[in-house]
């Protein structure tokens, strides 16, 4: 087994926990594995960043804002975004290294079921849409790809009008776009909105409200990294 | 399979499992897991495959391995004249010369002993050479047969390794070899080194140097040889990753550090010599295991391949045995290997740890995983032999073998570095005083009895477990897990004294008697007579008998203390091992009759021990728990010590038993007329089959159902006497004798019937 990201070859050292019980086989090195930063302990109990207080200064914003109060029930996210992960989804989105997301399967399979453990039955999960000329670009949805690995039903019930990089925008920028999403058919069970990045929320939330307008009870959401 | 080779490892223990049982349930088990595995672990399914391929191949490997009952001895198929090819390293020792020939029509192996006290000159000898093909004259032997439980298997040993037969060679005339094969240059070389250092060194020097740096123990004493066993240090005595990481490094630094070779040249010496010190060490599977291991890992630096060391661990393990398959039967591979296995998958939890408690866990650790195959071996353990280890190891480590090196290095001089010889026996005799001390006053094993082989599977389950919680420093589980282990050993421990089993246990020690009777519930432990052997001059008492069949067969049933022992008589081959017997096993009472007298020494030892000395008269009786011994003679002193034997009746398992001691058939008469009724279910026979006992008409009137005769195997007494099997023949007694038989055993439930077994069929 080679390392998807450095392609040094792992070793996988026997001791007593996976003496007779292997792992299962491992898709990083040692090194790379730990060059993620994975979000555990103390985090906002709404956007799932690793922090002190329970609601952090960004989520205080969106709540104190009247249009955006509620709109997102919470996310979750599995890891930091440090430099090496940065590299890692460019890789991966931009370059189109798709079997790079083999690296993270394990850990959002388990942070999923962790987090969505008791809502899980009966929402559906809708990726983040890109806009056709996006994903003609790129070759595949990178939230769908994440959505898939859950192994729960996804519905792309969104779609998406053709404009600039969100990443190539300044937060008050993006915080002043319009809903770029549109409906395609109603939902009335809660949803799990899937996407890559969660970084100013505007994005995850423009959808959450256009889904919330059209019946939606609930909206939360799951990002691989914050 | 990188990452997965000791998945490999265990299909090679499970099958060969499967083949010693004769059961494929260890296999399929195992199968089993790793379908489990393949699905909820995501095994991947080539190596599953090959897993697959190689455990069908060990199955049918280690089953066409098992020695064909049809090859076993039989005298008229062995001829006196044997040709084959000498396929072993020539050992020599004082008593005898030995080496495994492999004769050229047959595919069994004989073991050739000549005994070198018949040797007259060295060149009789040097013409045996690895490889030499030989015509030799000598008397074919079937292998020593284990006779008593708990006893070593010698045979069993033999046979492992194909070899089915023994040829006694008693004149080296009748010995003539010619030729030899590459390997005896080295073979050669050792012996040279071992003698160089016989005779240029201090006696206590060089058999040190013998065993520790060339692998061969017989230069060091049998006390020193089990004072190490029973400090858990006899890994120190066998050649290992140890002296091998030792040697090599210390080689390997003075070649650079002098300037001899670069790093890269340096590095491939290392290399090249290792295989060739591991056969000059004497070739022991630890010694192996650790040349190959360094070897390897060595190797692998220069091809640019990457391995972890426990993959390297089962490359070796899997090549040793399959270029000796009977290495898995051989306890010094099983020790070296787990031993090794153990602490590699420690690895990170050791080193997680202070410098001072990781010593003390590896202590811990190897003790915890040998036990098992301590105690299946040995029957107990020492529970503080994992102190004494903190302190031998490193002494060892850093003074022994460092010095030992230096002074072998000064053999290829002249002069031998004789300050440093001077030195280090100073030393060691002084490092040395502590554990003798130790082992005088503070040794307190832990025996358990033959710990069950059923047991290893959950002991292992349980440690593994075990390792697991603690690795991951879950400690509350790792406590309760840890409990289950101690759990798992009182079981062991106490599952005598839960029991409702008894047994009575006539021994088979040649010559002589020893009976060991053991209540249901482990209610007492008693012996009747403790046979003792004499050295071959027939002078000097020896305690081989004791040391091999009557001390192995008490702790193989988890005794520690006996309650009482009868003497019936004053001769050797009653009470010969009662010295030995007091030294190692605390015994209660000591039962005679009032005519028997002991030594002046034994008093001594009596007095010393504390040990209560009681006399009974015919007619008294004595009990332990609800087990009544009665007394039925002497009646007079009648004046020898034969005659003077104590006789007793007791009633055990549902049967009525007269033990007889030696006593002749005037006796015999005599308690007939004084116990006209007395009728017997078992009777061990007097005087071990003489015609001097056992009249006709005793056995007439007690009419016994089955007779035990304690007999030596072609003794020169000619015991038992023709006459003595004719009486009892007729009168249709089951005659038992150890001679043929081995050990005979009857187990009973409380007072219930029960069965004799016997050791042989």
């Amino acid at each position: 087994m080679y390392c998807l990201w450095c392609d040094e070859e792992i070793l996988v050292e026997v001791n007593w926990t996976n003496f007779l019980l292997p792992d299962r086989p491992k898709q990083l090195c040692e090194a790379c594995e730990k060059s993620l930063q994975r979000i555990e302990g103390a985090i906002c109990k709404l956007c799932g960043r690793p922090s002190d207080v329970e609601v952090c200064m960004d989520c205080e914003r969106w709540e104190n804002d009247a249009g955006w109060k509620g709109v997102l029930t919470f996310n979750r996210s599995v890891f930091q975004y440090n430099s090496r992960m940065k590299e890692m989804i460019a890789r991966w989105k931009y370059r189109g290294d798709y079997a790079l997301l083999e690296a993270f399967r394990e850990t959002i399979i388990k942070t999923f079921n962790q987090t969505f453990v008791q809502v899980r039955k009966d929402t559906i999960l809708v990726p983040i849409p890109l806009s056709e000329e996006r994903l003609f670009e790129r070759g595949f949805n990178q939230a769908e790809a994440l959505a898939n690995l859950t192994g729960l039903p996804c519905e792309n019930r969104l779609s998406r009008i053709h404009t600039e990089k969100q990443s190539k925008k300044t937060r008050s920028d993006r915080l002043a776009t319009t809903n770029p999403f549109k409906i395609e058919t109603k939902i009335d069970r809660p949803v799990i909105l899937i996407d890559d990045i969660y970084t100013t929320g505007i994005t995850l939330r423009h959808a959450a409200s256009l889904l919330k307008k059209h019946g939606c009870p609930k909206v939360y959401s799951f990002t691989l990294v914050r | 399979m990188k990452g997965n080779n000791h998945l490999f490892v265990l299909s090679a223990i499970t099958s060969a499992l499967s083949a010693s049982f004769h059961n494929t349930i260890f296999s399929w088990c195992w199968i089993g897991w790793l379908v489990y595995l393949v699905f909820a672990k995501g095994l991947q399914k080539r190596v599953f495959v090959s897993l697959m391929i190689a455990i069908v191949f060990l199955n049918v490997w280690n089953k066409g391995l098992l020695v064909d009952p049809s090859l076993k001895f039989n005298s008229s198929s062995i001829s006196n004249t044997v040709v084959g090819k000498i396929i072993s390293p020539v050992s020599i020792s004082s008593k005898a010369i030995q080496f495994t020939l492999k004769p050229d029509q047959v595919n069994d192996k004989t073991l050739v002993v000549v005994y070198s006290d018949q040797i007259q000159s060295e060149n009789q000898y040097s013409q045996l050479k690895a490889g030499a093909n030989c015509t030799i004259n000598g008397l074919p032997q079937p292998l020593d047969r284990k006779t008593n439980p708990g006893q070593f298997d010698y045979g069993g040993y033999l046979e492992k390794q194909g070899i089915t037969s023994e040829l006694i060679v008693k004149d080296p005339q009748n010995v003539y070899c010619t030729g030899a094969s590459t390997i005896n240059q080295l073979y050669l070389a050792r012996t040279t080194v071992i003698q160089k250092a016989q005779e240029e060194l201090s006696p206590s020097t060089a058999s040190w140097i013998s065993a520790l740096i060339l692998g061969d123990d017989q230069f060091l004493s049998d006390d020193t040889i089990e004072l190490f066993q029973k400090w858990g240090l006899s890994h120190l005595l066998a050649i290992s990753g140890l002296h091998v990481g030792l040697i090599v490094s210390s080689i390997y630094f003075s070649l650079i550090k002098l300037q001899l070779l670069t790093r890269e040249k340096a590095q491939w010496f290392v290399i090249i010599c290792l295989p060739f010190y591991a056969i000059l060490a004497g070739g022991a599977p630890s010694v192996w295991r650790a040349s190959l291991l360094t070897f390897l890992a060595l190797i692998i630096t220069k091809v640019k391949i990457k391995l972890t060391t426990t993959d390297m661990l089962g490359v070796v393990f899997l090549l040793l045995i399959l270029i000796k398959p009977e290495n898995m039967y051989h306890l010094g591979f099983q020790f070296s290997f787990l031993i090794t296995y153990c602490l590699l998958l420690s690895k990170s939890f050791i080193q997680n740890q202070s410098r001072f408690f990781s010593i003390l866990t590896i202590s811990f650790l190897s003790l915890l995983t040998l036990l098992p195959l301590q105690l299946y071996n040995f029957y107990y353990f020492n529970p503080l032999s994992i102190l004494i280890n903190l302190l031998y190891v490193p002494y060892f480590s850093f003074i022994v073998m460092p010095l030992l090196l230096v002074i072998t290095l000064s053999l290829i001089f002249p002069f031998p570095f004789s300050f440093v010889d001077q030195m280090f026996q100073n030393i060691h005799h002084f490092a040395m005083i502590p554990l003798e001390n130790i082992d005088k006053t503070l040794f307190y094993p832990w025996i358990t009895g033959k710990f069950p082989l059923l047991m290893f599977i959950p002991y292992f389950v349980v440690f593994i477990l075990f390792m697991n919680q603690l690795s991951r420093s879950n400690k509350s589980k790792a406590f309760y897990s840890g409990c289950l282990l101690v759990v798992i050993l009182l079981a062991a421990t106490l599952k005598p004294y839960i029991s409702s089993s008894g047994y009575v246990t006539t021994l088979d020690v040649g010559q002589g008697d020893a009976i060991v009777v053991e209540l249901p519930h482990r209610k007492g432990v008693i012996l009747i007579d403790v046979a003792g052997t004499l050295q071959a001059n027939f002078k000097s008492p020896s305690d081989k008998v004791y040391r091999q069949v009557i001390k192995p067969y008490l702790l193989s049933r988890g005794i520690s203390s006996i309650d009482a022992v009868f003497l019936s008589h004053e001769d050797h081959d009653h009470i010969g091992s009662l010295p030995y017997l007091l030294g190692d096993f605390k015994v209660g009472k000591l039962i005679t009759s009032e005519y028997f007298t002991f030594s002046q020494e034994a008093k001594k030892i009596l007095e010393q021990k504390r040990i209560e000395h009681i006399t009974l008269s015919t007619g008294e009786e004595f009990v332990q728990g609800n087990q009544h011994f009665y007394v039925l003679s002497p009646i007079n002193n009648n004046g020898s010590t034969n005659e003077n034997s104590l006789v007793l009746f007791s009633k055990i398992g549902g049967l009525t038993w007269l033990f007889t001691g030696d006593i002749n058939t005037d006796i015999e008469s005599e308690l007939v007329t004084k116990y006209p009724n007395l009728t017997i279910d078992v009777l061990k026979v007097a005087h071990h089959g003489s015609n001097s006992s056992s009249a006709n008409s005793f056995i007439e009137t007690v009419s016994p159902k089955y007779a035990l005769i304690s007999v030596g195997d072609n003794n020169r007494y000619g015991h038992p006497h023709l006459e003595v099997i004719n009486s009892l023949e007729q009168e249709g007694v089951s005659i038992l004798r150890t001679d043929q038989v081995g050990a005979i055993q009857y187990q009973f439930r409380s007072n219930q019937l029960g069965t004799f077994t016997t050791q042989l069929p």
